[in-house]
């Protein structure tokens, strides 16, 4: 062949293969349409809205006999502090400062040889305060009651973190990260799917992950028992606290 | 040169075949892919059934919008009351108030105010290189998580995302491509407000290895936009109106 065809379909060749690499690069692109809607998902959707608006309103006949039940008892010390004590009871049990009683689970972390030789490894532990306190999270987010983490509570207040590697603080307390107990009150299988992908994360590092359940009603979880105040925030509205 | 013109011709009917052969993948591809493309692009619009849910979703998600301002209202006269019977009455446990008042902020039950810090988390919107993993720049339930544990180590006593107080029982999960927090939808961007001691919280997120630079700097492979934390001395931070999780009966 001579060089003058070599090079023309040498040419050629690069010209149809550009084209082609331009061709897939461009429309292979993934697509990032949200507008994809899918029915399934907007029909467990709106039966967690309804749902909740039941819930709503029920809360809403609640909270108004308990304003019309104080103003009736303005005049009536005793039974306004009654009544008083009684909410106070409630509000207690929401707040993580009364323990909670129930079904649930109980999930146990510790270190493990059998899970080293399969190849986990301590040294990813270092990250062990992030999978904790994305496990309590995730029992939250599928319908856990009550959380304590070493029978420390999880409230609204609760952090967790890894100062050194023999050093794990939940709620600013030291708790001992070779052996780790989180008991859980709430809805057992729900909690459980939620569980899914949390074995394999701690045993990366060479941890044993087990969940055995409590179905006789005897599962307690610890109130917090920390003393809180609140020097920041104060209720809308008010002046002092 | 005649056998150079048979070689020539056959060279020219060799590229001509290969030629006809490359246009003809070519233009097949192509009609193909657009095809594909369309059929994705029209699926949204022509399910009648999935417009139908839709807006009975919007209409029932403005309801419940609408119901929890009427609880926050109803938890604040509450409040007054409680505050009130103090006041009339000094031989009221004054205990019994106090912590009522306490154990409500605590729980997330009542709407508060007071210093702290306000910020923005979102995806990166840029165009993402295709030798780039797409998960790297969207925001995740466990990024959410991190930034609040990182505030509550930092002090703070109230805080919430889009809204939503995190409370005794909060999750924040992704289902798919959704993220909830409280089991509520929200979406981009996600606004952080935090009570507390605005200095030390600001400190905790902007430190050296802090929760900003671990999720916006390339070199620790991620890529969010987060605004710069700023003060305030005013945050409000509402009520949570659910029932944790059933706690509440």
């Amino acid at each position: 062949m001579e060089t003058k065809h070599k090079v023309s379909l040498f040419m050629v060749s690069l010209l149809l293969g550009s084209m082609l690499t331009v061709q897939f690069s461009t429309v292979h692109r993934p697509r990032t349409d949200t507008n994809v809607v899918d029915n399934v998902q907007l029909n467990a959707e709106l039966a967690t809205e309804k749902d909740r608006q039941k819930f709503y309103y029920s809360e809403i006949n609640r909270l108004e006999d308990q304003v019309k039940s104080y103003e009736n008892k303005q005049g009536n010390r005793d039974e306004l502090v009654k009544a008083m004590a009684d909410d106070l009871d409630k509000v207690k049990t929401l707040a993580g400062v009364k323990p909670v009683k129930g079904n649930g689970i109980v999930i146990t972390i510790e270190d493990s040889f059998d899970a080293i030789a399969a190849g986990g490894d301590p040294s990813k532990a270092a990250s062990l305060d992030y999978y904790l306190y994305q496990l309590i999270n995730y029992l939250n987010g599928n319908e856990a009651q009550a959380v304590a983490v070493d029978n420390h509570r999880i409230v609204s207040l609760s952090s967790i973190r890894m100062i050194s590697q023999n050093n794990l603080q939940v709620n600013a307390v030291m708790i001992d990260p070779k052996s780790i107990t989180i008991k859980a009150v709430g809805n057992i299988e729900q909690m459980k799917i939620g569980m899914n992908l949390f074995p394999q994360f701690f045993r990366e590092m060479g941890k044993d992950f087990k969940i055995t359940d409590v179905t006789n009603g005897n599962l307690t979880i610890p109130a917090y028992d920390t003393p809180v105040e609140f020097k920041y925030a104060q209720p809308e509205g008010d002046n002092k606290l | 040169m005649p056998f150079k013109t048979d070689k020539r011709m056959r060279l020219t009917v060799s590229l001509t075949m290969i030629s006809v052969i490359l246009g003809l993948m070519l233009s097949m591809q192509y009609k193909n892919m657009r095809v594909t493309a369309d059929a994705q692009a029209k699926l949204p619009q022509t399910d009648p059934k999935a417009q139908y849910t839709a807006e009975q979703l919007d209409r029932i998600k403005d309801e419940n919008k609408g119901l929890e301002e009427d609880i926050e209202k109803l938890n604040k006269q509450l409040h007054g009351l409680e505050k009130q019977a103090g006041d009339v009455d000094k031989n009221l446990a004054p205990e019994i108030r106090d912590d009522l008042t306490k154990y409500k902020i605590m729980a997330g039950l009542l709407a508060v105010k007071g210093p702290g810090i306000t910020f923005t988390v979102d995806d990166n919107k840029k165009d993402i290189p295709a030798d780039k993993d797409v998960l790297l720049y969207i925001t995740h339930d466990s990024d959410l998580r991190m930034i609040v544990n990182e505030l509550l180590i930092a002090g703070a006593e109230a805080v919430s995302i889009n809204g939503q107080r995190i409370t005794t029982t909060t999750g924040i999960v992704c289902i798919g491509t959704m993220v909830k927090v409280n089991n509520q939808r929200i979406t981009t961007p996600f606004v952080f407000n935090a009570i507390g001691d605005p200095k030390n919280m600001i400190n905790a997120l902007e430190t050296r290895g802090g929760v900003i630079e671990v999720l916006t700097r390339p070199e620790n492979g991620r890529y969010l936009t987060i605004t710069p934390p700023k003060q305030s001395p005013s945050i409000t931070i509402p009520g949570y109106a659910g029932d944790f999780n059933g706690l509440k009966k």
